[in-house]
């Protein structure tokens, strides 16, 4: 895992050089609370949770995410250091996993600069610290599944933009699926495809933490997301060395 | 130390590179040479572990890479034709990273060492995204060499380089060679003439030579011919004394011109004969085909 480890510290320190990694936090902070005092009117809820904190944050990371993310292969392809990559003693799988971890990390980092949010609620109420636990613990990971489908459409493509715009769309499919309004729209379907439908979606496996739940197989579903997407992402570059 | 058997690769339709083998020994600077688009890239991109092969294997000491595609790439150094870089990294930085990734004990000294062998002392500090070609293609031959791999693979590593940086380049990569096998990607034909001891020639994917310079060379069908300098003056008494036609070429040594014809007499008794005669004869010697017309002659596409 040494080599993991190598590519970490090689992509933190470049998103610590980016000015785009400052203006993505910016952009986060700015909208998180934005939806969640405005939108969201968080002081008319009178309520001394984060409830509606965590309810915006599927929305947002819908296009925060593959913003960060997009360039994580694109730029390699682009560039041509994906040759260098590839031919350095590293390992694929161990490049894939170092890429994936420490944009899952810096995703961690602009989650935690939330914190006065738990401060304000802390301040203005008594609020039960479970759920404000398990709704983060469970938001990283959901984050960690949307960052894993735009890994995989990061490796498609040496275009930035297009893996951002595939990866939105995937993305949104996900989030879709959970939605109930959607359902309506499925009724043609026989109602066990439907439910299977909706077991895909993300925000149900959310729900529950917000609440304060953190259930094994919520906790299993997005892990497996996280991998079924980082197996495909390896694919593609295998393929792409392949024709 | 390379050992390349029936090399193939195919992109769809199109075959890149077609059943290529070689091997190379300890010591040897191989000059990889072919037209643009006959498969040298390729080649090298499969051999560095990049590409995967559609038939064939590339070993290298003895271990094949698909087995152990780690174990090889620790003995290979590579240069991309691409010279690519990490914009965001300073030369030193970058150097830093590879040394890294091959998990060099003593990284720091190495890359201050390779610094030093590749001349990057002034943009140390640079970031990669703003040096230039030349400098892009020193630090990308500074990234390979820096683990002194047995195996390196050069994909024109000259390109972009001033006359002088060439010449640096193609002195390193002679000293290199002492324990080493090289592989030179190159269209450069004096390139090949001052640093390789072989010569492999790569034609829409098929190797068509493999050899010498001089084997190169020799490959190319020509009437014998030799080369004279003798005084403007004594031009057409020299052509009566040899019985054949004299034809220009251009300033010679000092105060004689040099002139050529077509005979199979060698070059020593055709000065022998001027002497008899009283004719001065300052230079006399066989004349070679120059390398690019045994090249074009190799390389030319079959219509």
């Amino acid at each position: 895992m040494h080599s993991a480890w190598i590519i970490i510290k090689k992509e933190l320190r470049g998103y610590a050089c980016s000015p785009l990694a400052f203006i993505f936090l910016t952009i986060f902070l700015a909208f998180q609370m934005g939806f969640t005092f405005i939108l969201g009117r968080f002081y008319e809820s009178n309520q001394a949770s984060l409830d509606i904190f965590f309810s915006f944050q599927p929305w947002l990371y819908l296009f925060l995410i593959p913003a960060i993310g997009m360039r994580l292969w694109s730029e390699e392809k682009s560039s041509g250091t994906i040759e260098t990559l590839a031919t350095l003693p590293l390992g694929m799988p161990a490049v894939i996993a170092g890429k994936f971890l420490a944009s899952w990390l810096f995703v961690l980092a602009a989650l935690l600069l939330t914190f006065p949010i738990v401060i304000t609620v802390v301040y203005l109420g008594s609020p039960d610290p479970g759920p404000i636990l398990t709704g983060y613990a469970m938001s990283w990971l959901m984050a960690g599944a949307f960052l894993s489908v735009t890994c995989f459409t990061s490796a498609l493509t040496r275009n930035q933009v297009i893996s951002f715009v595939l990866s939105v769309i995937i993305c949104f499919v996900f989030l879709l699926v959970g939605f109930g309004v959607f359902h309506e729209y499925l009724e043609f379907l026989p109602i066990g495809l439907v439910d299977f439908l909706s077991g895909l979606g993300f925000i149900p496996h959310f729900q529950q933490a917000i609440r304060g739940v953190i259930d094994l197989r919520d906790v299993i579903y997005f892990i497996s997301i996280i991998v079924f997407f980082l197996i495909l992402n390896a694919a593609v570059l295998d393929g792409s060395t392949e024709s | 130390m390379i050992q390349v058997r029936s090399l193939t690769k195919k992109f769809g339709p199109i075959t890149a590179v077609n059943d290529v083998t070689f091997t190379v020994a300890k010591g040897e600077v191989l000059g990889f040479l072919g037209p643009n688009g006959a498969g040298k890239s390729t080649t090298l991109r499969m051999m560095a572990g990049y590409l995967h092969p559609s038939a064939g294997t590339v070993a290298i000491d003895g271990i094949d890479i698909a087995a152990d595609p780690i174990a090889v790439k620790r003995k290979i150094g590579y240069m991309p034709e691409t010279t690519p870089l990490y914009r965001e990294m300073t030369s030193r930085e970058y150097l830093a990273f590879i040394a890294e990734a091959h998990r060099l004990r003593d990284a720091g000294q190495r890359v201050d060492q390779v610094i030093e062998t590749a001349n990057l002392g002034a943009i140390r500090h640079q970031l990669t995204g703003t040096i230039s070609k030349g400098y892009r293609s020193r630090l990308n031959f500074a990234a390979a060499i820096i683990h002194d791999p047995p195996v390196l693979l050069l994909d024109e590593p000259t390109d972009g380089l001033d006359p002088n940086q060439k010449n640096e380049i193609r002195k390193l990569i002679k000293n290199l060679s002492l324990n080493k096998a090289i592989i030179v990607s190159t269209h450069i034909l004096e390139e090949v003439e001052a640093m390789c001891s072989r010569i492999l020639i790569i034609s829409e994917g098929r190797l068509v030579l493999d050899g010498s310079p001089g084997d190169l060379r020799r490959s190319v069908p020509r009437s014998p011919a030799a080369i004279l300098a003798l005084r403007a003056q004594d031009k057409s008494a020299a052509e009566s004394v040899l019985g054949c036609a004299l034809s220009a070429l251009g300033t010679g040594p000092a105060g004689f011109e040099r002139f050529r014809l077509n005979t199979a007499e060698r070059p020593a008794s055709l000065c022998a004969r001027l002497a008899a005669a009283g004719i001065d004869c300052e230079e006399a010697c066989y004349c070679e085909a120059p390398l690019d017309d045994a090249f074009r002659h190799l390389t030319r596409t079959k219509e």
